[in-house]
């Protein structure tokens, strides 16, 4: 007689102990095997970008996210890291601040609220059409990673409207005609309307990302750093820790898909040589509001 | 009480500290105890005001984080703010 | 400075542009964001009642994973599960199967309003309310992993979803239309409105006061802390119901309508057998009627009005059906129990008793089946599952998929429909109205008659149950004490 199964059916050959990760983020989509059991207008969607997508796998759940995020483990992190950034931005004295650093600061930090805004839409639309739970739980967490960020920009936008009451008011002008946000403005824009599961993954995950997050994340704290604006280098550490991840487990999707099938690797090439130049020229140009800064 | 509204809670400490700071602001307060869980019903409008609730608790208390930990449900549409939580129907039904 | 959350979270909140390289349709197309479309403008005004900011999210969230965590520490052992009745480890069965995949589904759906909801403050809600959902699944998931090893039913708190069990593909065809397939609008409608307001709240609290009762301390936090987030992320619905109400009533009220009547089939299987049937009777404290009137029905006909719809139009045929229809398809269950994953029980003499005193409309016509089903089980003795046991197909409901148990015993209300050359057949007026309102969305769902008709399963039960419905025999539903009732041995 065989020895009654010690876990769920789907991970019997697993050959070792599942941890929670495994339980809690295995087989989780039954739809894509089987269609969905009603018709909707969202099916000709799926139809069109998901299953004829060029990007195929057979196996998505063969994907594993680096970290092992499952829920309890993500609020627990994100608490910590949260609770760090409640204490450095609370303790800031942003009267002391360089008049002169606020305003180059102005036409940055409160613009890139709605292109983060963006990336939290674009994250969690791979979410919602990724045919692998796996990819669907780590795309919300990437997504409220970005809300995360949306959220903590606009904080520290107040903090310093409390010092300068002009701060950043003009941020939603700014994003729609600034000469330097407009190639930005134009790839998130068209970003968001690349609606082929694979077009999306690989625009945002290896063309834009890099770049984006390499300008306003990690160059613009050496900046903030360089202007005694610790408080706000420090909160971009934090949200650099977020960005790390999104690098890891993105970096693990596409190189699982590449190596997938050869045709896979071709498509993912023709995205990247599209959308590289594109995400290149948008950054450049925003990297010219940092030339002027203190 | 057809036009009643208020949270349903837990019925724990914190639970029992909501339901006394409701008492503490308003008028008419029915408490259904159920075993597991208490139906707060106040006619029309129900408000609970931080100050009070900390002076049930002895302690601070954040809305909404506070309030969501012990309550499983309410009635009527919520407003909350920093420092008030009010339920109450926009139409007189 | 420390900044109070009224004093900075609208700037985080409202981040909507006028898009100048593509068009908004291109961003929000219909298909994708739902009917009717209308442009930013209507929706610019949407607000979150229930205000909540990252940072509590996660501080709030964690405390309760912790909370969860340490009851599951000290109760959540196998052997405390052992502990408990057989028939309220039925009742966790039945939850456990139809709930965790559902609540990922949940996550889809919330991740596409995420992406396709008309104003950035609704998609910021509705992206926690897609993390809600994720731990909704994770948790049961990695609660009751270890039971398996002690009893296979347990099994199909993930296998479910993925089987062709009769009850899963009805399970699945509200399911993927409510979760799967639903635009924002909808979404909204049927989940946060309709579902979270009203039903969700039947099975979280209500069931987690009966586990109370029974003594079950890890279903019953488990159940609370879940309903906690649903009350969070169910503010959605009123916000946008009030704005579909104001530019398109019809739809509006076709939507509620619609998802009113297919989560109240669904619960009537999923709570009201877990309540009236498979709660020990010393632990019921009410009845599954009694926990419709207070969480059901005083409360969302309340809502509605506040929106400005109506009740149904088939709100005296519910109403009647209040008294009637979970004990017509507990009746059908149990007599095809092999066909389901968890254990049924016949209600002994007490109980019906109960059942009377609880449902003096219905029961005395109902009681002549246990009446029968006790004394076939007087004539084989203990033990003999197959002597009480269904062998005849039975037909189900084109449009919930579940058994044709409309009306009462003397009056089954059934109808058939012929269109474009296929016979349809549904259980109640309700369904057949929902099917013909949108026919191309249900026309060519195949339900396990047809798939037997067409030669994709086996006609013979237990054929049909052991390949097709994937129950093997230690998990296929069984009499819960095996006919070996107390009160039968007289």
């Amino acid at each position: 007689m065989k020895p009654a199964p010690r876990t769920y059916w789907h991970l019997a050959q697993l050959g070792r102990r599942p941890n929670d990760y495994d339980v809690g983020s295995s087989r989780l989509l039954f739809y894509p095997e089987r269609g969905l059991s009603t018709g909707a207008a969202i099916r000709p969607w799926l139809r069109r970008y998901q299953i004829e997508s060029p990007l195929q796998c057979r196996d998505w759940d063969a994907f594993r996210d680096p970290r092992e995020t499952t829920y309890a483990s993500y609020a627990q992190l994100q608490r910590t890291q949260e609770a760090f950034v409640d204490g450095v931005l609370d303790a800031a004295d942003d009267r002391r601040l360089d008049p002169a650093w606020l305003a180059r600061l102005g036409s940055i930090l409160p613009v890139l609220r709605f292109p983060c805004h963006a990336l939290q839409m674009v994250a969690s639309y791979l979410g919602t059409l990724a045919p692998g739970g796996r990819v669907a739980i780590a795309c919300a967490f990437h997504a409220a990673d970005e809300l995360r960020r949306v959220q903590r920009l606009a904080y520290r936008m107040r903090q310093l409207q409390h010092v300068d009451a002009s701060f950043g008011v003009a941020a939603r002008d700014h994003w729609e005609t600034a000469p330097a946000w407009q190639p930005l403005r134009e790839l998130i824009e068209r970003l968001l309307v690349a609606y082929d599961l694979g077009e999306a993954l690989i625009a945002l995950h290896v063309a834009v990302l890099p770049r984006f997050d390499e300008l306003f994340v990690v160059e613009l704290a050496a900046l903030a750093r360089r202007n005694g604006d610790d408080a706000l280098a420090n909160l971009l550490h934090s949200l650099g820790e977020d960005c790390r991840w999104h690098r890891a487990y993105g970096g693990a999707l596409v190189e699982l898909l590449a190596n997938k099938r050869p045709e896979n690797a071709a498509a993912i090439a023709a995205w990247q040589g599209r959308w590289e130049p594109l995400a290149a020229r948008a950054v450049a140009a925003a990297a010219a509001l940092f030339e002027a800064a203190p | 009480m057809t036009d009643g509204v208020g949270p349903v809670l837990e019925a724990s400490d914190g639970g029992r500290a909501v339901v006394e700071a409701i008492r503490a602001d308003n008028t008419g307060v029915v408490v259904l105890d159920r075993g597991a869980y208490l139906r707060v019903l106040v006619p029309h409008r129900c408000i609970l005001r931080r100050a009070a609730i900390e002076r049930a608790l002895g302690r601070p208390f954040a809305f909404p984080s506070d309030l969501e930990l012990v309550m499983p449900a309410f009635q009527g549409n919520v407003t909350i703010t920093d420092d008030e939580v009010v339920w109450a129907w926009s139409s007189s039904g | 400075m420390k900044l109070a959350r009224d004093d900075w979270f609208d700037l985080a909140r409202k981040l909507d542009w006028t898009y100048g390289y593509v068009g908004e349709r291109d961003v929000f197309p219909e298909e994708a964001s739902g009917a009717p479309w209308l442009p930013h403008d209507a929706w610019a005004g949407w607000n979150e009642p229930f205000r909540t900011t990252y940072a509590e999210y996660v501080a709030t969230q964690a405390q309760k994973e912790a909370a969860v965590h340490a009851v599951r520490e000290a109760v959540g052992r196998p052997e405390d599960f052992q502990r408990h009745d057989r028939r309220w480890l039925s009742a966790l069965k039945l939850h456990a199967a139809t709930l965790p995949l559902a609540e990922f589904a949940a996550t889809i759906g919330n991740l596409r309003a995420a992406r396709f909801a008309r104003d950035s403050a609704w998609r910021g809600t509705a992206l926690l309310g897609a993390l809600d959902e994720l731990r909704h699944t994770q948790l049961p998931l990695v609660a009751l992993h270890d039971l398996v090893k002690w009893d296979r039913q347990f099994d199909w708190t993930h296998r479910f979803y993925h089987s062709n069990d009769w009850v899963a593909i009805a399970a699945r065809h509200v399911m993927d239309e409510m979760l799967l397939a639903a635009d924002p609008i909808e979404l909204a409608v049927a989940t946060n409105f309709v579902f979270e307001t009203g039903f969700t709240n039947l099975q979280f609290v209500g069931l987690s006061a009966m586990a109370h009762d029974v003594g079950d301390r890890m279903f019953e936090t488990m159940l609370k802390s879940i309903q906690t987030d649903e009350a969070r992320h169910a503010q959605i619905g009123p916000t946008v119901v009030r704005t579909l109400v104001a530019h398109d009533r019809a739809r509006a009220q076709r939507l509620v309508d619609k998802w009113f009547w297919r989560h109240w089939l669904l619960f009537a299987v999923v709570t009201g057998f877990a309540m009236d049937y498979l709660t020990p009777l010393a632990h019921r404290r009410s009845s599954f009627k009694e926990f419709m009137q207070e969480w059901v029905l005083d409360q969302f006909a309340r809502s509605l009005a506040d929106v400005g719809l109506e009740l149904p139009a088939y709100w005296p045929t519910f109403l009647e059906s209040l008294d009637w229809y979970h004990h017509m398809v507990y009746a059908s269950a149990y007599t095809y129990r092999a066909t389901v994953w968890f254990d049924l029980a016949v209600p002994g003499p007490d109980e019906r008793a109960w059942l009377r005193a609880k449902y003096p409309a219905s029961w005395d016509a109902l009681d002549p089946v246990w009446e029968r089903v006790a004394e076939r089980w007087r004539e084989s003795g203990p033990g003999v599952e197959w002597y009480t046991h269904g062998t005849t197909p039975v037909g189900f409901c084109s449009l919930c998929q579940l058994v044709l148990c409309g009306g009462t015993p003397a009056r089954n209300t059934a109808q058939v429909v012929d269109r474009d050359g296929r016979r349809y057949i549904f259980c109640s007026e309700p369904c057949r109205t929902i099917f013909e309102a949108e026919p191309e969305r249900y026309a060519e769902h195949r339900d396990v008659v047809k798939q037997i008709l067409a030669g994709e399963a086996p006609a013979n039960l237990l054929e049909l149950l052991r390949t097709h419905f994937g129950l093997t025999q230690d998990e296929w539903g069984k009499d819960v004490a095996g006919g070996d009732y107390p009160w039968l041995r007289r």
